[in-house]
């Protein structure tokens, strides 16, 4: 196109853009500023919707207004455009006229077929010509003041946005272009800060004021009280640390609080929160925490490895200490996966140090549940609310058991050489009395006599000693004290007649049979111990099955392989100690370590499962601890002749039976007697006729009268303790209680209340001297030594009426007590013949146990003669006297854990006679506990809580 | 010792008929449900196996399906048969077959099988056709003498009974009484009862070691006399009868070896006419499942004299070959009252005829006993001759070997013919160095009426005239883990000169004492 038309056209297209342009860009910005102050708002809302709302109106402005610059400049060179928006927009005809003429310049310029190009751009030049500025101008001006009005509207919006509170917007536009919910820009929230740190409660601390925002340390668990006034209201405002945070509330004046407990150290700061954004105030608040420490406890001689079997107690002292206070300390013993803890103590007011001590000893009920090293430590907890309590550890003592069956073993060992002892004294003995040896001895009996008592003191040294914990008792050191007491009896005859044959032979009869008898008991003793240890032993080749067994778990196989290990090192070991026990020991441990060879062979092949079943099979023969033949004499019945059967040396010497079956007889004795005591009692309580009562009890109620009259000025309850006062209330509640049981027809309840009373009572007086002359104390004193009087004077009427009581009920239990009397007899009888049995022969018992009965016998008779004569008191006396006897010859030689292994059914031998099982209705046993237990838990010193006690006792029994 | 246990019994029934098969499986069934299957097969698998030919029972079973419950039982008594006790316990754990009567009294044995012989030494000698099984490794010195004697005795049947056992001989030897019981189901409480050394059962012989004993007994003799009864079971597919079984073992227990001079020592014949004299005997055909549950070891002893002297009657009677030929009677007997006619018409006479006959036999022959070897006799004086042999051997054990000789010489004044305390004696003289006085305790065989294992090698060492090796073998065949016998007398470090006999000393010198 040629210029001249080209500048026509820009002509009018500059007509066009004076009047409407400036009206446009100013709408235009109203809009973009409309959007921003408003989106501001909706954006403080600080949803994540939100935001990306506001975001996607501000994206869309502005894509708007670019593609608008875009299209504006495209159009702006696009003459037809020009032509169509101005000369087209004011005068319709011209304005077509004028594209058409614009088309034919086009036509004639690319084709001079179609025309003169010249006369076409004159054409042209011709219609631009007549069209009309003025018109133009008047159109664009129109459309200016509609762009006006718009941008008018934009910045009404906008202005609203602002005006409202211009901080929101700041607020808004902080939110908006906030990152991982902190928003960039730092805003001040709270003025006038005060901050406060209050320690926790269990420190006992005050609370100590901090300056703001300045470094600070506390300790872990204090609460720190930020308190200061908002600069703008009704922002949501929170202390935080960054990762959690505490809001403020409404402190009740004006300003906001919030309180901050301190775990971990934490920089705090304050921070509005808006949705998920939050705006940090820039100031910080650094808060070092000064943690609890654990206790520390210190255990003497720690650390250090024992064994057990050398010292057989072990004390444990320790020494617990903590930064703040102890809440208990125990005594934690650790074997393998087994734990037991005990408590040691439970210090009182948070102390800060607690010591005490404990002593394990080698019978400890843990020590015999495991076989593996025991970790001993005594750890204390403190009183950390906070955190959580936290224990502290000592260091530990390791304590190296002794091997299954090793304490055992080590006891056979000890009888095995009074065995000996008395063998050689024997082997003394048998031969031809030897000249030469008694001369240079001094004589015969000289001689006899050193040789006893060194075996005797050989033996004394066995009996006495302690392996890993235990002793020679029972029927084991029953037969043996009687056997050597028997030798010393056969001694004693040679030396009253010396240089006779006979005593001599006498004595080496009497030193075989003790022999034999030593023989038998420390044969049996060994036999009944393998059968133990077997039993034990069992249990843990059943561990070491299940830990076989778990092999087929690759994820349990190295525990596994740790606790078989484990078992087959115990196993072998007891296997081992058991070898060492005797001929039943030497059988089953023979079958232990070629049951061991049979898992290890397993191991070895890979084969767990065999491991495990060799493993159950040996716990299976161990539970059964019978030797591996028996029976049918030498073996072999059903193959041919059997080989000569050499004797059994268990028929050498039936000592050891016969010393069990004394001890049964003994215990049925025992039994039988206390029945009889119970006998007399019941005879004695029936005998109480009630008329007597009923009329004593009409007769109490003067005295009990008398006696209220005499305490009621007594001080009541509530005094210090200690004080004479006190001790006056308390004389003056059992008096009352006195008095109470009387008008109840309770005699014996009142005389134990009289007499308490009376101690009562007389403590007052006794601490009313002492009080140098302090009045209400002075007082009390001389008050209760009034009244104790008058308690002392019914106390002595009461005993005196029970007494008649006593003597009349006697007089009508005549007829049973003499009945009683003739069983106490028999029982007598009984203890003299057992006495008599055991004095000699292989039921020999010891000195002990003798003359125990012989004193059981004694008070018998003493109480037989009393029953007879009608004196039930005494003869109840008596017969109790004779009973503790009785218990105690039963006691002399009591294993300790006799009773346990007879439980277990792993006794020494079977009985010989069957075990008589006491009628239901003959048997007093529980009856008598009750009644035991009613008068011991009845007989509550504090009346008031008398009856609630015989309640308890009465549930307890039920 | 032949312990059948009820399962055997109903064995023989099940091969009488194939409709008498439902009931031999059905049992009383803990659940009361029959077990189910191929019933043709599984018979034909069972008298395979009863017969010891574990190969053709196997050949029966092979292939077939592992669900049929009847097969499965066969399947799991095969594997007993082979010693194979893990695999009869896998089959045996299926829940229908446990819920049987059968298969519970299998599996139980099963278990305690796998559990006794679980990591077990096994011994095989495929050369020579022996399978030994050793709870105790230390008893490995014992297996070339059980070899030798085992093939010994598989010839000496095949001449006596005309059986010969299959290869390879398959031998058990457990520690105690407790194995003994779990492998064959025998009640250990039976077994202790009447002293059982050893079972023939599952095709295999169950054997205590001698090692459970502090003397030993003659565990030769008795592995002869079990293994006559898996050759008794094979060549009557298991249906002898208890008299037979053990009156032919007594009978063949001491035949492989040269005669003994205590084999006929008490004679049976004398002991069963007195036991029977006595009211201890039984009907020999009234023995009841086993002589291991007879209620003493006294009846067990009567009732062995009494098949013993029975069936040395009838062999001496009928002739040699009368047992060979009844064996033969017996298997192809398809009904068990058909062993009554095997009998008859072998020997021309019925079972009653025999017994008849025999116990006028025994009613004219010599009653005449020492009244030491009477059934049930205990030693006299045993109270006092205990207490002297105890207090010997304390003295002994302390080193006081003279005082011990006082001690036990007069213990073997009071029994003068028992070979335990002429040998007791004999030891502690010899160590108070006294051997001219032990000598004379230990020669003459006709001063004793039973052999002991260490009367015989003290006479090895104390009369070197009188052919001391046959001496130590006999003490070897009552006990060989003594070591003083198994050592030939001799003191550690020495050994015998013998291999066998050395490893033999130096594993008796590793028993624990």
């Amino acid at each position: 196109m040629e210029h001249r038309l080209a500048l026509a056209i820009a002509r009018l297209r500059s007509v066009w853009d004076q009047e409407v342009g400036p009206s446009a860009r100013r709408a235009l910005a109203a809009l973009v500023l409309g959007v921003l102050f408003a989106g501001a708002h909706v954006a403080r809302i600080g949803t994540p919707a939100m935001r990306g709302v506001v975001a996607g109106a501000l994206l869309l402005v502005s894509l708007l207004l670019i593609g608008r610059v875009l299209l504006a400049r495209r159009r702006r060179h696009d003459p037809r455009h020009v032509i169509e928006k101005t000369v087209g927009k004011t005068d319709r005809a011209l304005g077509a006229a004028t594209l058409r003429a614009m088309t034919l310049v086009e036509r004639t310029e690319q084709d001079t077929n179609q025309g003169s190009p010249e006369l076409a751009q004159l054409h042209l030049s011709r219609l631009l010509g007549r069209a009309s500025s003025e018109r133009i101008a008047d159109r664009a001006l129109a459309a200016a003041k509609r762009w006006s009005a718009a941008g008018i509207g934009f910045a009404l919006v906008g202005v609203i946005a602002v005006a409202v509170e211009p901080f929101r917007v700041v607020e808004g536009l902080d939110v908006l272009v906030a990152r991982d919910g902190e928003a960039p820009l730092g805003l001040t929230w709270l003025e006038d800060v005060h901050m406060v740190s209050d320690p926790p409660d269990y420190l006992h601390q005050r609370d100590e004021p901090l300056l703001p925002f300045s470094a600070t340390e506390q300790p872990r668990g204090s609460t720190i009280t930020v308190r200061g006034r908002p600069v703008k209201t009704g922002r949501r405002l929170v202390l935080s640390d960054g990762a959690s945070e505490v809001p403020f509330v409404d402190d009740g004046a004006g300003g906001l609080i919030a309180r901050w407990t301190l775990g971990e150290s934490a920089d705090l700061f304050v921070a509005a929160r808006f949705g998920a954004v939050r705006v940090r105030q820039p100031d910080v608040q650094e808060v070092g925490s000064i943690p609890d420490e654990p206790p520390k406890v210190k255990l003497e001689g720690a650390p250090r490895s024992l064994r057990i079997l050398d010292e057989p107690s072990i004390p444990i002292h320790f020494e617990a200490t903590d930064d703040h206070g102890l809440r208990e300390v125990h005594l934690v013993l650790r074997s393998g996966p087994r734990e037991e803890r005990r408590s040691l103590s439970r210090p009182q007011a948070d102390a800060k140090v607690d010591r005490g001590g404990y002593e394990l000893r080698a019978n400890d009920s843990f020590f015999k549940r495991t076989y593996l090293p025991v970790e001993v430590t005594v750890q204390a907890r403190d009183n950390d609310p906070i955190a959580g309590p936290k224990w502290g550890k000592s260091e530990p003592i390791v304590v190296v058991l002794p091997q299954v069956g090793e304490p055992e073993a080590l006891r056979y060992a000890a009888l095995l050489r009074a065995r000996d002892a008395v063998t050689d004294l024997l082997a003394d003995r048998t031969l031809p009395v030897d000249k030469d040896k008694d001369k240079s001895a001094g004589s015969h009996e000289k001689r006899e006599a050193a040789a006893q008592a060194k075996a005797a003191a050989v033996v004394g040294e066995s009996l006495g000693g302690v392996y890993g914990g235990l002793r020679v008792r029972g029927v084991t050191a029953a037969v043996i004290r009687g056997q050597l007491r028997r030798v010393t009896k056969a001694l004693e005859a040679e030396r009253r007649s010396p240089g006779a044959a006979l005593g001599h032979q006498k004595l080496l009869e009497a030193t075989e049979d003790a022999l034999l008898a030593v023989d038998a008991a420390v044969r049996a003793r060994g036999n009944s111990d393998t059968r133990a240890v077997a039993k034990r032993l069992a249990d843990v080749a059943d561990e070491a099955a299940a830990a076989a067994a778990l092999f087929s778990s690759v994820s349990e196989r190295q525990a596994a392989t740790v606790r078989l290990d484990a078992a087959v090192t115990v196993l072998d070991g007891g296997g081992k100690q058991m070898l060492a026990l005797g001929e039943l020991g030497l059988d089953l441990g023979e079958i232990v370590h070629n049951d061991l060879r049979r898992i290890a062979r397993a191991r070895q092949a890979e084969n767990m499962h065999h491991a495990e079943l060799a493993a159950r099979d040996l716990a299976a023969r161990l539970r059964r601890p019978e030797p591996s033949f028996s029976g049918g004499g030498s073996g072999g019945v059903e193959s041919g002749p059997g080989p000569s059967a050499p004797p059994d040396p268990n028929d050498a010497s039936e000592a050891e039976q016969e010393m069990q079956a004394g001890q049964r007889e003994l215990e049925q004795l025992a039994r039988d007697h206390a029945d009889e005591i119970d006998e007399v009692a019941r005879a004695l309580e029936k005998a109480g006729s009630q008329e007597e009562l009923d009329a004593l009890r009409e007769e109490a109620k003067k005295h009990a009268e008398a006696i209220r009259e005499a305490v009621k000025g007594l001080p009541p309850p509530g005094a210090d303790p200690g004080s004479a006062e006190a001790a006056a209330a308390a004389g003056r509640e059992q008096a009352e209680a006195m008095a109470g049981s009387l008008e109840r027809g309770h005699p014996q309840d009142a005389q134990q209340s009289g007499k308490s009373a009376m101690r009562a009572l007389s403590e007052a007086k006794r601490l009313g001297e002492q009080s140098g002359g302090f009045f209400p104390e002075e007082r009390a004193g001389r008050e209760s030594s009034r009244a104790a009087e008058t308690v002392e004077r019914e106390l002595a009427w009461l005993e005196d009426a029970m007494a008649r009581l006593r003597r009349a009920a006697q007089e009508r239990a005549k007829g049973e007590l003499g009945k009683s009397g003739e069983d106490e007899q028999r029982l007598a009888e009984r203890a003299e013949k057992l006495g008599k049995r055991g004095q000699e022969g292989e039921a020999s018992m010891p000195e002990e146990m003798l003359e125990r009965l012989e004193e059981a016998e004694r008070a018998m008779r003493d109480a037989e003669r009393s029953l007879k004569e009608g004196e039930g008191d005494r003869g109840l006396e008596q017969q109790q006297r004779a009973q503790r006897a009785l218990e105690m010859a039963q006691n002399q030689e009591q294993e300790d854990g006799e009773r346990e292994s007879k439980r277990d059914g792993d006794g020494q031998s079977p009985a010989t006679k069957d075990t008589e099982i006491p009628d239901k209705n003959k048997h007093k046993g529980p009856e008598q506990f009750r009644k035991r237990v009613m008068d011991g838990l009845g007989g509550a010193s504090d009346p008031a809580l008398k009856k609630a006690v015989k309640r308890y006792a009465e549930g307890l029994l039920r | 010792m032949r312990y059948a246990g009820p399962s055997r019994r109903r064995a023989a029934f099940s091969l009488s008929a194939l409709c008498a098969v439902a009931a031999l499986f059905s049992g009383p069934a803990a659940s009361g449900e029959p077990l189910k299957g191929d019933e043709r097969r599984a018979v034909g698998a069972r008298a395979a196996i009863l017969e010891l030919d574990v190969a053709a029972g196997r050949g029966v079973l092979e292939g077939v399906d592992p669900g049929d419950a009847l097969l499965a039982i066969e399947r799991a008594r095969l594997s007993l048969y082979e010693g194979d006790c893990d695999a009869a316990a896998t089959v045996l754990g299926r829940p229908d077959l446990q819920a049987s009567a059968e298969g519970a009294e299998l599996g139980a044995i099963a278990l305690g099988c796998a559990r006794g012989s679980a990591g077990a030494l096994l011994v095989r000698d495929d050369e020579r056709g022996l399978w030994i099984r050793l709870q105790d490794d230390e008893d490995r010195a014992l297996v070339p003498i059980l070899t030798d004697v085992a093939l010994k005795v598989r010839d000496t049947l095949t001449k006596d009974l005309g059986v010969t056992l299959p290869l390879p001989l398959r031998i058990d030897l457990v520690r105690d009484h407790f194995t003994l019981s779990a492998m064959t189901g025998l009640p250990e409480e039976a077994a202790r009862t009447t002293g059982t050394v050893a079972v023939a059962k599952w095709g295999r012989v169950i054997m205590i070691t001698p090692r459970a004993m502090e003397h030993g007994f003659p565990w030769l003799d008795t592995l002869a006399h079990e293994l006559t009864h898996l050759a008794l079971s094979r060549g009557t597919r298991d249906k002898a009868p208890l008299w037979l079984q053990e009156g032919v073992a007594k009978r063949e227990e001491t035949r492989w070896r040269e005669a003994g001079p205590f084999d006929d020592m008490p004679s049976p014949d004398a002991v069963a006419a007195n036991g029977i004299d006595k009211g201890m005997g039984l009907p020999i055909d009234k023995l009841g499942p086993s002589i291991a549950m007879l209620p003493t070891p006294e009846h067990a002893a009567v009732a062995f004299a009494e098949v013993a002297s029975f069936i040395r009657y009838f062999v001496r009677e009928a002739g040699d070959d009368a047992l060979p030929r009844l064996l033969v009677k017996m298997r192809d007997a398809a009904d068990p009252s058909d062993l009554d006619g095997a009998i008859r018409e072998v020997s021309g006479h019925d079972f009653a005829s025999w017994d008849t006959r025999w116990r006028a036999h025994i009613a004219a022959a010599p009653h005449d006993l020492p009244p030491d070897l009477m059934p049930g006799a205990k030693i006299p004086n045993v109270r006092e001759i205990a207490k002297r042999v105890r207090l010997g051997q304390l003295l002994g054990d302390r080193g006081h070997h003279k005082e011990a000789s006082v001690q036990l010489v007069r213990a073997q004044t009071l029994a003068p013919t028992e070979s335990s305390l002429r040998c007791f004696a004999a030891a502690s003289l010899l160590a108070s160095g006294d051997r001219n006085a032990a000598a004379p305790l230990v020669q003459k065989v006709d001063d004793i009426r039973g052999g002991f294992g260490r009367w015989w090698s003290l006479r090895g060492l104390l009369h070197p005239d009188k052919d001391p090796e046959a001496s130590f073998r006999a003490g070897i065949a009552l006990s060989p883990l003594d070591p003083a016998v198994a050592c030939e007398e001799k003191t550690a470090p020495e050994l015998p000169g013998d291999p066998i006999r050395a490893a033999l000393c130096e594993a008796a010198r590793r028993v624990p004492r």
